[in-house]
């Protein structure tokens, strides 16, 4: 019993920083139906974030807070910068965000260095629940991505704001001839997705050594998470995460790391094969 | 499966424009085949091994400008079905005491990319997924093969990879054949390059181009005038593995060891580099691409190794948005318009 | 035996609540020309996919040649002799008119490809002089012949034609009606239109199809005449 417990608890874990990073992505992608292969490195970003408010003296909470605003600079420079020019060129995007991801990651490399850095844990010792002893910050971290679901929910389900944000998934002309500002949106979909990515880069760093090609592994289960839960709603991407984080958390405890991510992208593969709704655009 | 042979019997009078194009990419061809055939002439065999190497790379963005520029599906991850066809070569030979075992490595390496090609693309052609959603399967493709080569050490040998692969060759009876000169090893690894080089333009150049060609612009049409596009493009696509493959069964045993990196996401993006300078779809560029991006690959890591991320990155780049097109047909574009310029002075001197 | 080239029966395509088509029931015989008319929404092109195998029909059956073909795979269609024009021109944009027809000729097993017959297909669509053109840079009218040409390079059984005069000049509107005419007793053609006029030139067997059924058939100046098929045209009520 005790086991399965962990089990699940673990699963959510590693859902709850798959949820807030594929949410990201699925509100680019959503949105502006553009493929963003630097999303992996707005987790990075994220995470040195959190690096250098450590270096700097700083706290994790500080962290936590200027990490959304880092990665929406980066975000809104690379939407002005480059993305504006390509809408109408969808390859083109992930050749031009891949060049950017390349660049960054070296970037990074060659500021902070190869090697990994620890962050010191936040929140520290464990608290018993539902009978077993489970560490502090994972369950914070299991808190907060849910909550940032719901918000973000909340948003596009009763705001103004959201209802454009709706509008334009269903049919951008449309949403510009009835006067919604669509680069408006286009602009706010990406510093928010990117922001989202550096969120997850801040929750991820204490659980781990943070590397710069950290983002790379989530830019493809993202990605997955996307494909599997289906484009275009919060449902699908807290469905897609459970999925994929529970899938490979159970594999995990039974065969090599490497062979059960092998077998999770099988199964997404073979999911698209039989629900491709998930994948092909409408 | 049927088969229409007609499809490449079958040819259309050529216009103009076409022969100009072929005459173009024949002239460049037989001047790079002559140049590296005569190579060994005058290079010494430190200089042999890495022209060979280049050749190799030159035929894995051959493969990846067959799936790309002619069937239209880009992969990111076309480093997996190298690697993969190098470490089955060099599992292959290196386990099994047998006197063929590195002609069936090579046998391996072509045929289990094949395979895995066969089931990835069965599940994803089939479906419906084109376009980006390739691109990231694909890339997804990559990154697990890569995981999968480091962290199943029991066979692949970990991070260190694997060591001390047999030359291609044969023992039967008391007899040994083995290619382990450099020199016979650069004239294979040319023929590979020249004849797969020569085959795909072929089989391109009359109307299976065209059909892919029209595959790629308007597959729903295709598929209403009868055409089973998705099988096609399988084709494609597991031919290009197969090529992949080979090249990495040749690199496996020219080498001698394979490691990690074979199958990187990095060399993946390599690759695409390779092919998107040297001009997509003109088959001949990638081979011209590889060259010179592996050649400004060496100046830069002179200066300094961590360069060169950034530089490639920069490419990506300056590729989107500048340019677009690869080398190969700037270069058409401007012998055309001399042509055109030329033919046209010719004319009125005449009269 | 007098068996039909096509025939549906009760033809029924429902997308969610919404019931596109209820009962629609044509019947065809070889060579025979058929105008299919009706208002827009009227579940014309939602048949058209359907006995052209892009949707499977909710209910009912499309037999061709005595077989009951639905739901199988769009090239199958193709290959037992049924063609079609889409609405809006789709032709291989980067092919040259020559390589589209080429490409068009070799779909079909049955047919031996040959020059000759793409010459003789050129000559029909009335592009001569523009054999070696990208068919991208072909006018819209243009690329519309060029479509019916790829349709009928293969010498099919069953023709469909989707508002084959969608955006075109009067002009060119005429020289279509003649181009169908001349193809008239060859293959079986079916045109849906929302356009009068040109139905009047073909002046064939006609069917309004109004709200999914049959709503009225016969010949076309039986139909022109009929009161009500009027009002559906002109909103009266």
């Amino acid at each position: 019993m005790e086991g399965i417990t962990y089990l699940f608890l673990n699963a959510m874990t590693v859902a709850s920083i798959l949820m807030v990073v594929g949410l990201g992505l699925a509100i680019i992608y959503g949105l502006m139906e553009l493929i963003n292969f630097a999303h992996g490195e707005f987790v990075t970003i994220g995470a040195y974030t959190l690096v250098a408010a450590d270096l700097l003296g700083g706290s994790f909470w500080m962290a936590l807070l200027c990490a959304p605003i880092v990665g929406a600079l980066f975000g809104i420079l690379m939407e002005r910068v480059l993305i504006r020019y390509l809408y109408d060129r969808p390859l083109a995007v992930i050749l031009a965000t891949w060049g950017v991801s390349l660049i960054i990651r070296q970037g990074i490399q060659l500021t902070f260095g190869a090697k990994g850095f620890g962050v010191s844990d936040p929140l520290v010792g464990t608290m018993s629940i539902v009978g077993v002893e489970y560490p502090v910050y994972r369950l914070f971290l299991i808190v907060t991505a849910l909550s940032i679901m719901a918000t973000c929910y909340l948003i596009i389900r009763y705001t103004r704001f959201g209802l454009d944000v709706r509008t334009v998934i269903q049919d951008r002309e449309m949403a510009a001839c009835m006067g919604i500002n669509t680069r408006r949106i286009n602009l706010m979909a990406f510093s928010a997705g990117s922001a989202l990515a550096a969120i997850g880069g801040v929750l991820i760093a204490p659980l781990g050594n943070v590397l710069p090609h950290l983002g790379l592994g989530y830019l493809a289960k993202s990605f997955f998470v996307v494909i599997v839960g289906g484009v275009g709603n919060i449902a699908g991407v807290a469905a897609g995460s459970c999925l994929i984080g529970g899938l490979e958390t159970f594999f995990n405890y039974h065969i090599p790391v490497s062979l059960s991510q092998a077998l999770v992208l099988i199964l997404a593969i073979v999911i698209v094969r039989y629900r491709p709704q998930g994948i092909i655009p409408k | 499966m049927k088969w229409n042979p007609i499809i490449f019997r079958f040819k259309l009078p050529p216009t103009l424009k076409q022969l100009v194009d072929e005459r173009i990419w024949l002239v460049a061809f037989i001047g790079l085949a002559g140049l590296l055939l005569a190579y060994p002439l005058w290079a010494d065999g430190y200089s042999l091994n890495l022209v060979r190497d280049m050749l190799i790379f030159g035929i894995v963005a051959l493969s990846l400008d067959w799936l790309w520029g002619k069937g239209g599906m880009l992969s990111f991850g076309h480093a997996a079905f190298f690697g993969i066809g190098a470490y089955s070569m060099a599992i292959t030979s290196i386990n099994l005491d047998w006197g063929f075992s590195s002609l069936l490595g090579l046998f391996a390496s072509v045929a289990i990319p094949g395979i895995i090609a066969l089931l990835i693309g069965y599940f994803l052609i089939f479906a419906g997924v084109r376009g980006a959603y390739f691109v990231i399967v694909t890339l997804a493709i990559g990154i697990v093969s890569q995981q999968a080569a480091i962290s199943w050490v029991s066979v692949t040998g970990g991070d260190s990879g694997l060591l001390g692969i047999p030359p291609l060759g044969f023992t039967l009876g008391d007899h040994r054949f083995q290619l382990d000169n450099s020199l016979s090893l650069y004239y294979v690894v040319l023929t590979v390059a020249l004849l797969s080089l020569l085959f795909l333009w072929q089989l391109s150049r009359g109307l299976y181009g065209n059909l892919l060609k029209g595959i790629e612009n308007n597959e729903k049409r295709a598929q209403s005038l009868g055409h089973n596009t998705s099988l096609h493009l399988l084709i494609v696509m597991i031919s290009s593995a197969m090529l992949a493959g080979l090249a990495g069964g040749l690199y496996a045993s020219c080498t001698g060891f394979v490691a990690p990196d074979l199958l990187s996401l990095m060399l993946s993006t390599e690759i695409f580099v390779w092919v998107a300078v040297g001009g997509r779809g003109t088959l001949l560029g990638p081979f011209i691409g590889a060259f010179i991006i592996m050649r400004l690959q060496q100046v830069v890591s002179s200066i300094s190794t961590g360069l060169w991320p950034l530089v490639i990155g920069a490419i990506f780049i300056i590729i989107v948005f500048v340019f677009p097109d690869g080398i190969l047909p700037f270069i058409r574009k401007f012998v055309v318009r001399f042509k055109l310029l030329f033919e046209k002075s010719g004319v009125k001197h005449g009269r | 035996m007098a068996a039909k080239l096509l025939e549906t029966s009760n033809i029924k395509k429902y997308f969610g609540g919404l019931k596109v088509l209820q009962d629609v029931n044509i019947s065809l015989d070889y060579g025979e020309l058929l105008c299919i008319l009706g208002p827009n929404g009227a579940g014309k092109t939602t048949f058209f996919n359907v006995i052209s195998g892009t949707f499977k029909p909710t209910g009912g059956k499309v037999v061709f040649e005595g077989k009951n073909i639905a739901g199988l795979p769009i090239h199958k269609y193709a290959r037992m002799g049924i063609m079609r024009k889409f609405q809006v021109p789709s032709i291989f944009d980067d092919l040259s008119v020559r390589e589209n027809l080429a490409v068009a000729m070799i779909a079909n097993r049955n047919s031996a490809p040959s020059n000759d017959r793409i010459m003789e297909v050129i000559d029909i669509i009335g592009l001569k002089t523009f054999i070696d053109t990208e068919a991208g840079n072909l006018a819209h009218g243009q690329k519309q012949w060029l479509e019916i040409g790829l349709a009928i390079i293969t010498d099919p059984k069953l023709l469909l034609l989707d508002e084959p005069t969608a955006g075109m000049t009067a002009d060119e509107t005429a020289k279509t009606a003649s181009l169908i005419n001349s193809l008239r007793g060859q293959y079986a053609i079916i045109v849906i239109e929302h356009d009068m006029h040109f139905v009047r030139a073909l002046n064939s067997y006609t069917i309004i199809l109004h709200k999914g059924t049959n709503f009225r058939e016969g010949s076309f100046s039986q139909i022109e005449s009929d009161p009500e098929v009027k009002e559906i045209y002109m909103g009266r009520k």
